[in-house]
């Protein structure tokens, strides 16, 4: 059962305008608060909304009823499924945000509720949701965006979500057209395949005759290939007669030819017949006759060369025969020549270097001798024995030097300790002479004692001045510290005269000082023998105190100094013995003599050192000396030998002996000429008699008379008798030839031999050859054309034969057609999908809309007869459109309905939220209306009172603030009630 | 049936039909290059090199070609040059070479013949059946007989006409173009039935035009049989898996089982791929892959075209219907040696049917609307109704009445498809 809000009277403590004013709305129906402008209807509808649900509105809205911070109040009394409820609510106007709800209490039956509470009570109705389902402003009735955002969101929770139903479909047409009849380049439809496979077909008719044109091009291979072989059989008549003629022509050239040689030989002379063997070999008789007379030549020349050279060298023909000069014997002459020059030279060269050692020799026995003079220490003997060496004497030098360090460290040390000596002196002196000046101060004390207790002085009685006055005295403080300075700077270390100087110039100063005054003294009068204090005398004392002091450190820092040195003294010469003992040993060790000191024996190991040099440079020489005499007496040995040697071999070849060996140098190779030029005669001579002898043997069969005649003449007459028969031999050789080739034409052309019968002419034969070899160009011409037409029509057929142009065709049309299926199913499937889908959609958004737009849609007809039903499209996700559908089915989208129209479909909309509201919460809660008739023409506007008192009749209470009579009559007209404001 | 493989044989007969010469290749699919179809157009003309060497091999006493030995009137010189050299190579080694013309390939006058075959090669004439006796090697001998189509459309039943031969039915065989049963897939054309060929005294028929291998029995000894193909021509069904011919022992009294040959050397092979378990084109792309290699496996060497259906219900349906290049895709990912012609996409979304009609929404409706159809096909045409061309319905019709359970498998794209387009993205 769905309970019931009814309000019956709302009180305005202070809201807005406002101030303890009722409103008495007498519960359920519909109520119509008509007032004036100002009256307060918004003012109260406003309160009444934040007592039921809590502020709502905006924060700005908020402060029409009051100032910021402003506490504004009200209450309402009503009843709640018939309890009586009592609601207030005190809230504080904000600036920026709407006052806190919390302000609101209620009392139900009793009961106390808060905020939280109330709500609860009322089914959770909020500010918010009363404003969107309870609360509607007649001014906004008409607007979509506001009303409809509520509406669709409520409507859509119904119909979900998804994609929206007019892009599916264009989707859907797109995907036909792709499939079906797109024609745009590259497009695969169904339509565009399907030109192509129209097209592939007419090309494969246009191929389809490749087997008639197969057939005909074969025969016509065939009758060309006859037509060739007809033209190559008559190539080859033509060509065999074109031969045979030529044939024809060259057997009678020949012929011809044949017989002028026979006539030629008949004219000719012959070779007589004794003489034909020798004809027959021409050539060896001339090379034989030449050979003689060449031999001959040669030996001539060979004695005429051989006379000179034996007259050149001044031989006799004996001597000249008997030379055995060879190649050998001028290498072996020549070489023992080369040696003689060899050992000459090295002879030469040994008797400058024996001279220049026996000068080396004498030098060096000079310098010797001049440097053991020097140093009569070391005997010469013993030098050879052992001589020295710089390394050798390289130890005793060190010990020397060290002898010597250790002498000069003593030496100084001597001279150190006379100065401190003479320091002491000086200082015992300056204490002698502090010590009278002290004395003569009178103290009857010493210094130090004085120093340590000064005894009081017998005053004296001195003037007294302002000034200072400075006492006769006063060179004497500073002679003294002069003179102690002097000591100290004298006798003293330094840094023990820096002390005693600045001690003495201290005194000095305080001195000084003390012998002036600065400050009047009163004359004192001394009495009488009572001493009296002197300043000046004080400080005489002191000073003399002071310089006894000084003079008496001086003299025992000098005595200090003076032992010290002494012992230094003491100590080095200790340590001299030790550097002589070494130098002793090492002179001892060389064998040589140690000098009294350092230097002396430096110097003496500087001679004996130069005169063991001598000594070994003497050696030296001699030795030298003694080689180069051995190397000289050698080098003349040698220089015999080797002229001897060349004695000899030039006995042994032949040379006389009365030629001199050594000259043999430019004469040898004139004897070796000779000895050639004599075996070279001889061979000739033999030559000579060998050639002739030939010759005569082959001119034998001539008889005695050619023996008479000159080889040159029996020569020449056989050229002449062998040139003849050579001329007759050839013209023989030719007409045999000739026969051959006259045979072998007439077998390899019988044709000739038939055509040789036909007895033409030359001119005639001339004329038939040129025919024939025309008609025999024109032939190849012919074929040549036939090869290339073919060539051609081969080629054709084993383009057909490999051409596989059908089976690609077919196999292109077969994908195609297979492609045109596949996207004539593809585009099948997106044409039905589209056409069922809008179908079924269709029926959908009739049958199927949520019940909120049911419920609005039947609100409408009920008070609105020409429309029939309402519809509500989702847009997308979060809006939606609203349309009418009249009585004859016709649609129109509230956005092209008039205002009055729109704000009616909203109004029933609204409403029909509000029932389903109320079903929902099980609660039927106040409709408040704020001029709902605004923008209505009259039968709207009755349309809408109507609505309103339905919603009255299903139990909301229905408060209608309305400034306007209309308003008010309307809701009359509909059983309502008016309550009056202002 | 008992096989006669243990009675001894007196020949050899080779049986092979629609041998397709001069078209061997039909569709390989969709955008093939040229280089490759060129490729797999030259392998495809092997397949009867094939055929020839196999009856050398086998030392066949007989070869009958059952028809269709080309694709078209219009034939292929190079095709018909290549056929006479291979006839004259059989005859030469002693093969008799029978040919009865189909309905690609009839007896007609404007049949233009590029090559004369050999004299030994018998072509059966037209009309009535001719019988030849032929003598084996062994001595034996058997009858050939066989008629070839008059016309490419040849409706009668030329089977009967074998009824009046007086031939002894353990010593004939029969060779014809014929569609037994009158199988749907293939033309109709000299229909008959099995009955007819029981009757005609004939114990081998030598049968061709369908493309489906089918050897069945007749009794002891006799058969009746089509080889198929001799090359598949592409991804049809009937044109999918080994092709070649049959090898068939000549008994002394009978025939013995056939024995199936393969020459194909391009195979086809239709395969689906369930894609229910793959979650993305990814996923997909990897089961394409996996069920290619493994028929590739089963190609033995050959290569392969295969066309693949993706099915299932899958949580990839939508990426995979809205893939416009999936083929391409496919091919690229495609590690195999086997040529993809074309990918069917017949998944379903991963929505439970049920579920869908559960709700009250346009889904719902639109499964309600499509549930229980009597007539498909009127369903569909109405669905159609002057959203096509006449073209586009003349060929659709076609192919409705070619395949009827191509209507309902329309309905349901259409269904699936609409469901996918409406389903909420969010």
């Amino acid at each position: 059962m769905t309970g019931q809000l009814l309000i019956d009277e709302v009180y305005a403590t202070r809201f807005g305008g406002l101030d303890n004013t009722a409103l008495a709305l007498g519960g359920e129906g519909l109520v119509v608060v008509h007032g004036p402008n100002e009256s307060g209807k918004t003012t109260f509808a406003t309160l009444l909304a934040w007592l039921l649900a809590g502020p709502s509105g905006a924060p700005a809205d908020s402060l029409r009823f009051g100032a910021p911070h402003d506490q504004v109040s009200g209450r309402l009394d009503g009843r709640l499924n018939g309890q009586s409820v009592r609601i207030e609510g005190v809230f504080k106007l904000l600036l920026k945000r709407l006052p806190n709800a919390n302000g609101l209490t209620a009392q139900l039956a009793g009961t106390k509720l808060d905020l939280s509470g109330w709500r609860t009570t009322i089914g959770g109705i909020d500010a918010k949701v009363l404003t969107a389902t309870y609360r509607m402003w007649g001014a906004d009735l008409h607007d979509d965006e506001d009303v409809l955002a509520e509406i669709t969101q409520t409507a859509l929770t119904g119909m979900g979500r998804g994609p929206r139903l007019a892009d599916v479909v264009e989707r859907l047409q797109n995907m036909r057209i792709e499939h079906l009849t797109a024609r745009s380049e590259g497009a695969e439809s169904f339509s565009t395949l399907g030109v192509r496979r129209t097209a592939i077909e007419a090309e494969i008719k246009a191929i389809g005759d490749n087997a008639t044109t197969y057939r005909t091009v074969e025969s016509d291979v065939s009758r060309l290939a006859d037509q060739l072989h007809a033209s190559r059989v008559r190539a080859s008549q033509l060509t065999t007669d074109v031969a045979a003629i030529k044939a024809l022509q060259s057997v009678t050239k020949e012929r011809a030819r044949e017989r002028a040689i026979t006539d030629e030989l008949n004219a000719m002379a012959t070779v007589p017949a004794d003489w034909m063997p020798l004809v027959e070999q021409v050539d060896h008789m001339v090379a034989t006759a030449t050979a003689a007379e060449t031999a001959v030549g040669t030996a001539r020349t060979a004695e005429r060369d051989l006379r000179a050279a034996v007259a050149a060298v001044g031989l006799d023909d004996a001597q000249a025969d008997h030379l055995r000069v060879t190649h050998a014997t001028v290498t072996t002459v020549q070489v023992a020549l080369t040696r003689l020059d060899t050992a000459r030279t090295t002879q030469q060269t040994a008797e400058a270097n024996h001279r220049g050692a026996q000068i080396a020799a004498t030098a060096a026995d000079d310098d010797a001798r001049r440097a053991l003079a020097a140093c009569p220490e070391v005997s010469a003997d013993v030098l050879t024995a052992r001589p020295l060496a710089e390394t050798d004497v390289r130890g005793l030098r060190g010990a020397v030097a060290e002898w010597a360090t250790a002498e000069r460290q003593v030496v100084a040390a001597h001279t150190t300790v006379s100065a401190a000596e003479r320091r002491l002196e000086i200082a015992a002196g300056a204490l002698e002479t502090a010590r009278a000046q002290w004395d003569r101060l009178g103290t009857g004390t010493t210094a130090q004692l004085w120093r340590a207790a000064p005894a009081p002085v017998p005053p004296v009685e001195v003037p007294t001045s302002d000034a200072t006055t400075p006492t006769s005295r006063a060179w004497l403080p500073v002679a003294v510290a002069g003179a102690v300075a002097l000591v100290a700077v004298l006798a003293l270390p330094r840094w023990a005269a820096v002390g005693v100087t600045a001690a003495a110039f201290a005194g000095m100063v305080l001195a000084v000082r003390r012998g002036r005054t600065t400050t009047p003294t009163p004359p004192v009068t001394a009495p009488a023998p009572s001493p009296i204090i002197d300043p000046a005398i004080d400080a005489e004392r002191l000073e003399a105190a002071n310089a006894v002091i000084a003079a008496e450190l001086g003299v025992d820092q000098a005595r200090s100094e003076l032992q010290r040195v002494q012992a230094d003294l003491t100590r080095l010469q200790r340590d001299l013995v030790n550097p002589r003992q070494a130098v002793d040993d090492e002179c001892r060790h060389l064998s040589l003599a140690m000098g009294d000191t350092p230097a002396a024996t430096s110097s003496l190991v500087d001679r004996a050192l130069s005169a063991s040099n001598a000594v070994t440079a003497q050696a030296k020489a001699r030795q030298h000396l003694g080689q180069v005499h051995s190397a000289l007496q050698q080098a003349g040995d040698d220089v015999t030998r080797v002229l001897a040697e060349l004695c000899a071999t030039l006995a042994e070849a032949g040379v006389p002996a009365d030629l001199a060996c050594e000259p043999m140098a430019g004469s040898i190779d004139a004897l070796r000429q000779v000895t050639d030029l004599v075996a070279k005669h001889r061979v000739a001579e033999r030559d000579a008699d060998e050639a002739r002898q030939t010759f005569e043997t082959l001119i034998e069969p001539l008889g005695p008379e050619a023996a008479e005649r000159s080889r040159a003449s029996l020569v020449t007459e056989l050229e002449q008798l062998a040139a003849l028969h050579a001329e007759r031999t050839r013209l023989s050789d030719e007409r045999s030839r000739l026969e051959h080739d006259i045979t072998t034409r007439l077998r390899e052309h019988p044709v000739a031999k038939d055509l040789a019968a036909q007895r033409r002419s030359d001119a005639e034969w001339e004329a038939e050859l040129a025919q024939r070899q025309d008609d025999l160009a024109q032939s190849e011409e012919e074929r040549d054309d036939l090869n290339r037409r073919l060539g051609e029509l081969r080629q054709t057929m084993e383009q057909l034969l490999d051409s596989d142009q059908l089976t690609q065709k077919r196999l292109e049309l077969g994908m195609i057609s297979e492609r045109a299926d596949e996207q004539l199913l593809a585009g099948v499937v997106a044409a039905a999908a589209r056409s069922l889908l809008g179908s079924v959609a269709a029926e959908r958004r009739r049958n199927h809309q949520p019940e909120l737009v049911a419920r609005a849609g039947s609100l409408l007809a009920s008070v609105a007869p020409d429309w029939k039903q309402l519809l509500v499209d989702p847009i997308d996700s979060g809006s939606a459109e609203v349309t009418v559908v009249d009585a004859a089915g016709a649609e129109l989208a509230t956005s092209r309905l008039s205002t009055g129209a729109r704000a009616l479909t909203h109004l029933a909309l609204r409403l029909a939220t509000a029932e389903l509201d109320a079903e929902r919460r099980r609660l039927r809660f106040p409709i408040i209306c704020d001029d709902p008739l605004v923008h209505l023409d009259d039968e709207r506007a009755q349309a809408v009172m109507s609505l309103l008192a339905q919603a009255a009749e299903h139990g909301h209470q229905v408060i209608v603030f309305t400034c306007h009579g209309r308003t008010v009559d309307a809701a009359l007209a509909v059983g309502g009630r008016v309550v009056s404001l202002g | 049936m008992t096989a006669r493989h243990d009675l001894p044989s007196v020949g050899t007969l080779v049986h092979a039909a629609d041998l397709h010469l001069g078209a061997p290749l039909n569709s390989l699919g969709t955008k093939v290059g040229e280089a490759q179809a060129q490729e797999l157009r030259a392998l495809a003309v092997q397949a009867f090199d094939r055929l020839v060497d196999l009856t050398l091999a086998q030392q066949a006493d007989i070869l009958v070609l059952a028809g269709d030995l080309y694709d078209q009137a219009d034939y292929e010189v190079g095709a018909q040059v290549r056929f006479v050299s291979a006839m004259r190579r059989l005859v030469e080694a002693g093969v008799r070479v029978f040919i009865a013309y189909g309905n690609h390939d009839p007896l007609v006058s404007t049949f233009r013949p590029a090559a004369t075959l050999p004299a030994e090669v018998t072509v059966f004439a037209a009309d009535r059946p001719q019988v030849h006796t032929v003598a084996l090697r062994s001595g034996h001998s058997v009858d050939v007989a066989g008629v070839s189509f008059g016309k490419q459309h040849e409706s009668a039943n030329l089977a009967r006409r074998f009824h009046q031969l007086a031939t002894n039915p353990r010593r004939t065989i029969g060779v014809l173009h014929t569609n037994v049963g009158s199988n749907d897939q293939h033309g109709d054309y000299a229909p008959c039935t099995v009955a007819d060929l029981e009757v005609a005294p004939v114990g081998y028929w030598a049968l061709g035009h369908i493309h489906d291998r089918t050897i069945q029995s007749l009794g002891a000894g006799r058969w009746w049989a089509y080889p198929g193909n001799l090359q598949g021509r592409s991804t049809k069904a009937t044109e999918c898996g080994p092709k070649g011919a049959l090898v068939v022992p000549i008994l002394a009294d009978g025939f013995g089982e056939p024995r199936f040959h393969a020459s194909d050397t391009v195979r086809f092979a239709r395969s689906d791929v369930d894609a229910s378990t793959a979650d993305n084109l990814g996923d997909t792309l990897d089961l394409i892959v996996t069920q290619l290699a493994e028929l590739e496996e089963q190609a033995d060497g050959r290569s392969l075209v295969a066309r693949l259906r993706l099915t299932g219900s899958s949580a990839a349906h939508h990426a995979l219907t809205t893939q416009a290049d999936l083929l391409h895709l496919a091919r690229e990912q495609n590690t195999t040696g086997v040529l993809i012609s074309t990918i069917e996409v017949a998944t379903r979304p991963r929505v439970d049917r049920d579920q869908v009609l559960a709700r009250d929404n346009l889904q719902s409706d639109i499964v309600r609307a499509l549930d229980g159809v009597d007539n498909p096909s009127d369903r569909l045409l109405g669905l159609l109704d002057g959203q096509i061309s006449g073209l586009a319905d003349a060929r659709l019709r076609k192919q409705l009445e070619a395949d009827p359970s191509l209507a309902n498998a329309l309905l349901t794209r259409v269904e699936t498809l609409l469901i996918d387009l409406l389903e909420d993205p969010s």
